[in-house]
């Protein structure tokens, strides 16, 4: 017989919920019988960033500070998925447009991965947006206080190399894409 | 760019993260309250590379996420505890493989906006399992091992889950020469 890994789940709880902060209490049953409680889970929405090119091939990143370290690392754009989207790339195409200002011709989906399935319930979904042409018309979110920067490909593998991307999943995405777009091979 | 903390208290706190609400200035003058950090612990996780060049994933039930995973095997610092001295012992613990070539992959954090904690990765090459396991309780996990090729294959179909460490066994890849 294969072996069980999964959990049943006897009992769940809400700790306490905030826009960022929602977390869940759990008590399951293990394949042996025995219990685990509490089990904590911090709930959290699917999200979706991109490796997102302008029309003559710069990529944009954006510094934005992250209170829950105290730093204004480089990071790629992105946001939520929000209920109102129809698609993960119209969710994307927001994100982007919102955060930078610019709109692509084409977003292509790379795959999407677990956030740390350990403690979080959601995914991330991964892109390459292609083409971006900034409109002056769009009106960023104020709210977010991000400073966008455009650098070379170049660029983005060294500072890949030299460990500037602080924010793990992220980093993830960037490797996604340079496999995708063959500047990366497996040997 | 930076917040300015005005105020800050634990709202929460347990054996595995505390949650802290803080009050915050922003450089524009809007005061933000609350804003939640989830304290959490800072972790390792190590790419195990074997003697005969595979490497060693753990496969187990994740209960937030509701999925069975193959992942590095590693575990959260204990107190005072140096992240290498703590991937050590957690690959030997979890695995049973000890190395005497440890070296640092590289650190991130998992999610910078809410929480405090970092993820130092580490490479252990010419690996032999030599020791017994030693399981948590909460643990019911395989240790697998995997060839190269069969590696990029997982890679390929996205069988690999873990997105905090995916960028760190591409990293360990690239330092193999198993990517270029």
């Amino acid at each position: 017989m294969e072996r069980q890994f999964e959990w049943k789940l006897l009992k769940r709880e809400q700790l306490f919920k905030d826009r960022w902060a929602d977390i869940r209490i759990d008590t399951c049953e293990k394949p042996n019988g025995s219990i685990i409680t509490p089990f904590y889970t911090y709930q959290f929405p699917d999200f979706a960033t991109a490796l997102a090119f302008t029309k003559d091939g710069k990529v944009i990143l954006e510094k934005i500070y992250r209170h829950g370290v105290g730093l204004t690392p480089l990071e790629l754009p992105g946001g939520c998925v929000d209920a109102t989207d129809d698609s993960l790339e119209e969710a994307m195409a927001r994100e982007l447009l919102e955060e930078t200002g610019y709109r692509f011709d084409k977003i292509e989906y790379l795959g999407k991965v677990a956030h740390n399935p350990f403690i979080h319930n959601n995914y991330m979904h991964m892109f390459i947006a292609h083409g971006g042409v900034f409109d002056p018309t769009q009106v960023l979110d104020e709210e977010e206080d991000v400073e966008v920067t455009l650098v070379s490909l170049e660029e983005v593998l060294v500072l890949l190399k030299q460990q500037h991307f602080l924010q793990a999943m992220q980093v993830c995405t960037i490797y996604y894409a340079l496999m995708k777009m063959g500047k990366m091979v497996l040997q | 760019m930076q917040w300015k903390i005005l105020d800050s208290k634990m709202v929460f706190q347990s054996k595995m993260f505390q949650a802290r609400a803080d009050k915050c200035l922003l450089p524009d003058g809007r005061v933000m309250e609350p804003y939640y950090v989830i304290e959490m612990p800072d972790w390792t996780n190590t790419v195990i590379i074997t003697k005969d060049q595979k490497i060693v994933l753990v496969r187990q039930y994740r209960h937030a996420k509701g999925i069975t995973t193959l992942e590095l095997p590693g575990g959260i610092l204990e107190l005072g505890e140096e992240p290498q001295a703590s991937a050590i012992r957690e690959m030997r613990e979890e695995t049973g493989y000890v190395s005497s070539e440890i070296e640092f992959l590289f650190q991130v954090a998992p999610n910078p906006a809410i929480n405090n904690n970092t993820a130092y990765f580490f490479m252990a090459k010419n690996a032999e399992k030599l020791a017994d396991t030693c399981f948590d309780p909460y643990e019911n996990i395989e240790i697998e091992t995997y060839t190269k090729d069969e590696l990029k294959e997982l890679l390929a179909e996205n069988k690999l889950q873990h997105g905090v460490q995916l960028g760190a066994i591409y990293h360990a890849m690239l330092r193999l020469g198993w990517m270029c």
